[in-house]
């Protein structure tokens, strides 16, 4: 009886001591990761390089979308360089670009789901397929509101 | 037998949560490298396994890059929801290109407003650019047209089931009316702002 107890308390001190251990190390890896993602967030921090203006419903009902912030500097020359890119690879390889990202996507979503896989490798994968087929060009700006290029 | 399954329980768990942070870190790496769609799909991941309220909003900040302002501000919103203390001014900064890229100036204006330089003074001056930007626009008085436009887009908004950008949207049109002599359909916009605003949190 009292062996046991003394084996219980001995197993719950190390659990103790585990557990310690193993939340400042996660604590330590989930600090370094956050500081990672804001150093990268504050590198592309850019900003529009022109005045705003204000939409037009009569121009975009009349098809032009109103009038368009232009683009910065720096990005209209990656712009060009991507829809040479593009048009290199033609458009069908635009095509599979904007198909390939939504697989990344519907790939990681999978991961993400099942907490019980190897999230990681299912990620990696994605990363890997989005990699393979990376979107070039205009093709892979989706639709939506005229706006800034980043 | 308990003390094992305890920690059977722990590993699982604590396997799951330095996954998510691996996905951050993963995440990070990629949005350096201006792969954009890719860091997105990490960092989703990495909210899914659980790896803080934070991961939603750089998910947001990743649909900001990928010039998807209006899917941008609805990821920003449903964050807020979700984990409203990770919201800091870089964070606000990008809320706020997101709003401007979408053309709700008002709205990037008072994100800006709160940015200052407290994200250091290369973000702080593109923040002070942005509202000089904003202010210069909006010294004339908007016209009815422009107005309109930011009805059209929140009964848009509104009927895909975007409430909270609808909101935005509507919100827009209200504080532009208040601009112009005429109050050009600012009721029509307080009241759908109202309606939207029970339907977000009833």
């Amino acid at each position: 009886m009292l062996r046991r107890l003394h084996v219980g308390s001995v197993s719950s001190r190390w659990l103790a001591v585990l557990l310690v251990a193993g939340s400042s190390a996660f604590a330590a890896r989930a600090e370094e990761a956050r500081a990672a993602v804001r150093a990268a967030l504050e590198q592309e921090a850019t900003g529009p390089a022109l005045p705003p203006v204000l939409p037009s419903l009569a121009a975009e009902r009349a098809g032009k979308h109103g009038e368009a912030i232009p683009l910065r500097r720096s990005d209209v020359g990656r712009m060009a360089r991507e829809q040479g890119e593009a048009r290199a690879n033609g458009a069908a390889a635009a095509a599979r670009s904007e198909a390939a990202a939504r697989a990344a996507e519907g790939a990681a979503a999978s991961a993400a789901k099942s907490a019980n896989a190897d999230s990681h490798a299912a990620a990696g994968q994605a990363r890997a397929n989005a990699a393979r087929k990376k979107p070039h060009g205009p093709g892979k700006i989706p639709a939506g509101p005229p706006g800034t290029s980043r | 037998m308990r003390i094992a399954a305890c920690l059977a329980v722990l590993c699982l768990a604590a396997g799951a949560l330095a996954a998510g942070e691996e996905h951050l870190l993963a995440g990070a790496q990629l949005f350096r490298e201006r792969r954009f769609q890719e860091a997105y799909v990490e960092f989703t991941v990495a909210a899914r396994l659980g790896a803080g309220g934070d991961a939603a909003w750089y998910a947001a900040a990743a649909l900001v890059k990928l010039q998807r302002p209006e899917d941008a501000l609805e990821a920003f919103a449903a964050a807020e929801r979700a984990a409203p203390s990770v919201a800091d001014p870089l964070l606000d900064y990008y809320r706020a290109l997101a709003c401007y890229d979408a053309r709700l100036f008002l709205c990037a204006d008072r994100l800006l407003e709160g940015v200052g330089d407290r994200t250091g003074p290369r973000i702080g001056a593109q923040a002070r650019k942005m509202r000089a930007d904003i202010a210069a626009l909006l010294a004339s008085e908007p016209s009815a047209d422009s107005i309109d436009w930011y009805h059209a887009h929140g009964a848009e908004a509104r009927k895909e089931g975007r409430r909270s950008l609808a909101a935005l949207y509507y919100m827009e049109a209200a504080a532009l009316a208040r601009g112009r002599q005429d109050r050009h359909r600012e009721a029509e916009a307080s009241a759908s702002l109202a309606e939207l605003r029970k339907e977000i949190a009833p």
